[in-house]
């Protein structure tokens, strides 16, 4: 066993991303709570012209929570976890230092450009791949320097094997590299057009189902490489490190990882069922979706069986409480979605709200809770100082916990409901609901999922003056504390 | 089962009978294969989910922590070298072999056809309409006709058939006299189905008379003023095929078929939309609207 005794890591760049972190979840959440709203109460569409429209707005809200909050907490767990597991510091290379805030800034620049581009309406509209050529190379340039930070730290390493979180930013660096070229391949519209159209509009290289199913490659791998593969790198190292539990089996973490890696790439079909696509596209992305249970589960098992007998951290630390909630949610979504992936459940499932019902069991439940808990580990050892209250991260669990039930179940009821109502069929063989029918039916359950984001918008509020307080006024510590984060 | 595992479960039942309740209540036929298939798979995720994190919850509480470490350590973290959970790995053998047997040998490349299924699918519920509906009473034919008008024609016609304050023809006015004198004045050429009606076919005093008999829907004998109209829409204004429609009511069948255009817009043609059954169960509802 190695001391970490000696060793001082740079923080800057993890401050950096860690302010971000903040104000994009506040940016990206709060227009999720009005855009429910709208869809709860269609007259909260007109107050701003057109930058007020759900349409304006939603993909301000995916782009702004995925690419802004999700992706600024994963930097902040990469630079801080992989200096550590790696046991080099950045700071020992002027080099990537200087790259670091180089990625920072130039990230800064295209998350700003995104939101006031889609703001415009300027939009690809491609899901999850909104933005145009311009941002998508800048977001190349981004992610090509951040390549370059992680196999440097890596080449400067001390540690001899490299730890399953870095397999996982490995893992995130490569997808989304090969899957982001890949679907924004676009020709600026100006270059084949003799002039026409807007210097920043593009079109796609690819065509009809063929655009689609690269687009849902992407889309379906945008939620494997950044709601999933990156934030398992971080449950992986918070989890064990605040509990201060060995993981649980080198060997699960190992098939888990390579089953992943294998699988996930396959599914994206599941997207485009009953559509104009292959029937054996179709089918394999059923089937892939299927399998893929399996090794998602395997991470998560992994996680809770590190915390075998460790029930006093559960009830006593709400830091561990947000990371076995969050592979808990991480268990369901995984289930859930390769269910709905399954044809016939597919059926019913498609375009109703059982979808965004799923998609925020993981987000809200997974992905957010585990960059909660990665800024505030962090933060202690970043500003060396204590977390500024542990009862008002107590009462933030409590209350996402409970938002985030409260969307999944009214979701959950309202699009099963609502797929069942759209294909019901009389005695006659004729439609029983018209579109309005539905929409009569499932307004409590959208007024219920209003709420249940109006909460998680709060908790998320407490978390932004709980963090903010912690980097400014928490008591100061004199050492490092070697795993449970100290609270007052 | 521990405790743990029971209120997980609980929680799967409760949002499981939440879900049945509501689908219920918008008379639902959960005997439909999709519709029970779907009920299951939110089962299983519920049941699968909570039950298996509950299991998991439980052991925090009463197992401990063991096994052989691995010799790295990661900034204070250890591994163990523990095998993998039984359950997991099975399951994981299972799935596979599953997938393996399905795309390989259970459904390869070409045996699945979404629109051959589609299309058997739509034969054999034809057939069973069919012989279910061979011979349906008026009753029956007037329900049926609601049926079909609720999705079919409701949209522009409105659900009372009051065609949307003046989007469509208003089912329930029917042909006023008003209309009939300035149909006769002006001539018709509205239903593609027939050669069309020239105008000024009569005027004044006899006009009216022709056009009370028309408003009135052709009761009875028809007066001596009926008889230039009659030359095309028969004696009593039964109509003639391919001449002119009926004007006992509307002909429902011909403006199925060709579609009609007039002063209000267009209304698409519905050939080959609904069986013959069908097209008299429309003319048997909308011919019944009128008040």
């Amino acid at each position: 066993m190695q001391s970490n005794a000696a060793m001082e890591y740079d923080y800057s760049i993890v401050k950096l991303y860690m302010w971000t972190t903040v104000i994009f979840g506040i940016v990206g959440m709060l227009v999720g709570v009005i855009i429910a709203s709208q869809l709860a109460w269609p007259q909260l569409n007109y107050w701003l012209g057109e930058y007020g429209t759900f349409s304006r707005l939603r993909p301000i809200h995916t782009n702004v929570v995925v690419y802004g909050f999700m992706i600024s907490g994963i930097f902040v767990g990469f630079y801080y976890s992989a200096q550590r597991v790696l046991k080099v510091s950045i700071g020992e290379s002027k080099f990537l230092m200087t790259l670091g805030y180089l990625q920072f800034f130039l990230y800064l620049i295209a998350a700003s450009g995104l939101v006031i581009s889609e703001g415009m309406g300027i939009t690809t509209s491609k899901e999850y791949a909104q933005m145009e050529w311009p941002l998508d190379i800048l977001i190349v340039v981004i992610w090509v320097l951040w390549g370059m930070i992680m196999f440097g730290l890596i080449g400067m390493r001390r540690e001899k094997a490299l730890y399953i979180s870095m397999w996982y930013y490995v893992a995130t660096f490569l997808g989304v590299a090969m899957l982001y070229l890949f679907n924004n391949m676009e020709i600026p519209t100006q270059l084949l057009s003799g002039g026409l159209g807007a210097w920043y509009h593009s079109v796609s290289m690819y065509a009809g189902t063929n655009d689609a199913m690269v687009q849902w490659w992407w889309g379906h791998n945008a939620v494997a490489f950044v709601f999933t593969v990156p934030i398992i790198a971080l449950i992986y190292y918070y989890l064990p490190k605040e509990s201060g539990q060995a993981v649980y089996s080198y060997k699960l973490s190992l098939l888990s990882f390579w089953g992943l890696m294998f699988i996930y790439l396959w599914a994206g079909g599941h997207h485009l069922l009953w559509s104009t696509v292959p029937d054996w596209v179709q089918t394999m992305g059923s089937i892939f979706s299927v399998v893929l249970i399996l090794p998602s589960w395997g991470s998560a098992i992994n996680m809770l069986l590190t915390m075998k007998g460790e029930w006093n951290q559960l009830t006593d630390n709400p830091l561990i409480k947000f990371m076995v909630l969050a592979s808990t949610f991480y268990m369901l979504s995984t289930l859930e979605g390769p269910i709905q992936a399954v044809k016939s459940v597919n059926a019913i499932a498609h375009f109703t709200d059982w979808i965004p019902g799923h998609v925020h069991d993981g987000v809200l439940g997974w992905v957010a809770f585990m960059v909660f808990a990665t800024l505030m580990h962090s933060a202690p050892r970043v500003f060396k100082r204590e977390i500024y209250s542990k009862s008002l991260l107590e009462a933030q669990f409590w209350i996402q916990t409970v938002a985030v039930v409260l969307y999944f179940t009214s979701m959950w009821i309202a699009g099963i409901t609502q797929g069942m109502m759209w294909r019901a069929v009389d005695e006659y063989g004729n439609l029983m609901y018209s579109f309005i029918d539905t929409v009569n039916v499932l307004h409590p359950y959208w007024v219920i999922r209003a709420v249940g984001g109006t909460l998680y918008f709060i908790g998320l509020l407490m978390f932004a003056w709980n963090f903010f307080m912690t980097a400014t006024a928490g008591r100061k510590l004199e050492t490092e504390p070697q795993f449970r984060s100290p609270m007052a | 089962m521990n405790a743990f595992v029971m209120k997980g479960l609980a929680f799967a039942v409760v949002l499981m009978i939440a879900t049945i309740v509501v689908v219920k209540q918008m008379h639902i036929d959960l005997n439909d294969p999709i519709n029970w298939i779907t009920i299951l798979g939110a089962l299983a995720i519920a049941g699968l989910s909570f039950g298996v994190a509950a299991k998991y919850m439980g052991q925090m509480k009463t197992d401990t922590a063991s096994g052989e470490l691995a010799e790295e350590n990661w900034d204070g973290i250890g591994e163990y070298k523990n095998e993998l959970p039984a359950g997991w790995a099975y399951s994981y053998l299972g799935v596979m072999i599953w997938g393996l047997w399905y795309f390989f040998m259970g459904y390869p490349l070409n045996a699945f056809s979404q629109i051959g299924q589609y299309n058997d699918e739509v034969q054999a519920y034809q057939k069973k309409f069919q012989e279910k509906w061979n011979n349906p009473s008026e009753s029956t034919l007037k329900e049926m006709g609601e049926s079909i008008f609720l999705v079919q024609c409701a949209p522009c016609h409105g659900e009372t058939g009051d065609g949307l304050s003046g989007k469509a023809e208003d089912f329930t006015k029917g042909r006023t006299k008003a209309r009939v004198l300035n149909i006769i004045k002006n001539g018709q050429n509205a239903l593609g189905a027939f050669p069309g009606m020239p105008p000024g076919m009569a005027s004044g005093a006899a006009a009216e008379k022709a056009a009370e008999y028309v408003a009135g829907g052709c009761k009875g004998k028809a007066p001596a003023e009926f008889s230039v109209c009659a030359g095309c829409h028969g004696k009593t204004g039964e109509g003639k095929p391919n001449v002119a429609p009926s004007l006992k009511g509307y002909d429902v069948k011909a403006v199925l078929t060709k579609g009609k255009t007039g002063s209000i817009g267009m209304m698409p043609s519905f050939v080959n939309r609904f069986t013959p059954v069908q097209q008299k169960a429309l003319d048997v509802y909308v011919n019944s609207l009128k008040q």
